[in-house]
């Protein structure tokens, strides 16, 4: 079993998401911004696609599938930019 | 001051007639193109013909030997229709009973993108041991290719002539009458109407609620020309029309009011209202720029610099179309590539780039390499010229 595959490999990514939702939680009460309960879903969502495109990026390069790795990229871009402004509007709402 | 203006203007005009003049020469330079030799289109149309035997209505009779002696192979007919960047061109060969032997592409100018669609699904192969009787109808006996309608209807619709033109012409049988109106105007047609009037009241701000009518019509020419009906106007368009590739009017009138509204405006009164309120293209970034909250221009040296960039492009485009006599043959928009999601790899990937700057920047196609909006300026400047 490769370190990927490994249950220290998830322990760690549950390490980093926690670390990653306690610096986003830091960060707005440092920026005055309000974190209502709805905001944290859409936050979440919003890094679970980003996520999951560059997983099915790498995955594709992995498998040689180069043509779907680049048109996921693409796809993956575009989305993850314009819904990333709206969240970040979302955000920066009081 | 008003000295510096005029210069701008004297020079401005100067490059308008330098313009001109390489358009009327890049025209001139098409006439003398060299057309391919259509013998080898014949034999693969017909192989089982050795030669072949020329008439005054362009139907070639196959001949099974070189001497006199030789009994008929069939017949050859090459036709011509209407696509969606000019004419498409077949030689179809018929046996003496009538079936298609088989048909070959002798010429094209459509996007090759959307013409691999085509031949990727066995055509023009499949008109094989088809009956010259046959409607050749998309949809009906001949099956549709998604995101290639256009070229295909184009590739039926000559085939269907030359069998007609060798079934009357040769085997004596009577013309095939095809089911379908005399003019073609539908729903896409209606539409269209309905958008160009409402976008032209928005833009002369007769309408009550202006501001929200503009992003109805806008809304709905997303939706409808871009998404559903997939043709925004391009600049194959005006090359087309430049070339002289005019499909018949009457199963054309979506793509005359398209034109006309982007052209006649300009030309009568020097703006259109096509870019700001009707173009699908420039809705999407007008609801990306909403969407990114900004409505930032860019600086004035790079406005400058893209403004010459679009208008170098967009040149080097048209005098290609005219001097090939292909409307399609240098094309770089990407609100075709948006609305089918068929393209150049590199397609996409400017279009992701027009996408994301149109979050922060205010249109960043239409104000920096839009060649329709080049061709509209262009055609405001001559305007301006003649006027004065």
């Amino acid at each position: 079993m490769g370190f990927f595959e490994s249950s220290f490999f998830w322990f760690i990514e549950g390490l980093f998401a926690c670390l990653a939702i306690i610096a986003l939680r830091t960060w707005t009460q440092d920026k005055g911004i309000r974190m209502p309960f709805w905001k944290w879903p859409v936050v979440i969502v919003w890094v679970l696609f980003l996520a999951i495109s560059i997983a099915y990026i790498g995955t594709s390069i992995g498998e040689g599938e180069m043509d779907a790795a680049f048109f996921g990229a693409i796809f993956a871009a575009v989305i993850a930019s314009i819904s990333g402004v709206v969240v970040w509007r979302l955000l920066r709402m009081r | 001051m008003a000295a510096a203006k005029d210069a701008i203007k004297n020079r401005e005009r100067l490059l308008a007639s330098v313009i001109l003049v390489s358009l009327i020469c890049g025209w001139v330079a098409g006439l003398f193109k060299h057309h391919s030799d259509i013998a080898g289109f014949l034999k693969q149309a017909l192989p089982g013909a050795v030669r072949f035997d020329s008439s005054e209505d362009n139907i070639y009779t196959g001949l099974t030997h070189a001497q006199s002696e030789s009994k008929k192979a069939g017949f050859v007919a090459v036709r011509s229709a209407h696509g969606y960047a000019g004419p498409v061109t077949v030689a179809v060969g018929l046996d003496a009973n009538g079936k298609i032997v088989n048909a070959v592409i002798v010429r094209h100018t459509e996007l090759p993108a959307f013409f691999r669609r085509v031949t990727d699904n066995g055509f023009p192969g499949r008109f094989k041991g088809k009956d010259c009787s046959d409607q050749f109808e998309i949809g009906g006996d001949v099956d549709s290719v998604t995101g290639a309608t256009v070229s295909l209807a184009a590739l039926a619709e000559a085939v269907r002539v030359a069998c007609s033109d060798i079934a009357t012409g040769r085997l004596g049988l009577l013309p095939i009458v095809k089911n379908k109106p005399a003019i073609q105007f539908g729903l896409p047609e209606i539409l269209l109407i309905l958008l160009i009037v409402t976008g032209f009241a928005a833009y002369g701000k007769k309408l009550p609620a202006n501001t929200y009518m503009k992003w109805v019509v806008l809304a709905a020419s997303l939706v409808f020309i871009g998404f559903v009906l997939k043709r925004p106007i391009s600049l194959i368009n005006i090359n087309s029309l430049l070339v002289g590739y005019w499909p018949r009017w009457q199963n054309n009138v979506y793509w005359y009011l398209l034109l006309a509204v982007l052209l006649l405006p300009v030309i009568l009164r020097g703006k259109t209202p096509y870019c700001s309120n009707i173009c699908p293209f420039g809705a999407t970034q007008e609801i990306l720029i909403k969407l990114g909250g900004s409505r930032r221009q860019l600086p004035e040296k790079c406005s400058q610099f893209f403004k010459v960039l679009q208008r170098s492009l967009a040149w080097i485009a048209v005098m290609c179309a005219l001097v090939f006599r292909n409307p399609a043959i240098i094309t770089y928009e990407v609100s075709a590539t948006f609305f089918t999601i068929i393209g150049q790899n590199w397609q996409f990937v400017l279009l992701a780039l027009v996408l994301i700057l149109s979050l922060f920047i205010a249109r960043p196609w239409c104000n920096c390499l839009c060649p329709v909006r080049a061709v509209s300026d262009y055609v405001r400047l001559l305007r301006r010229g003649f006027t004065r």
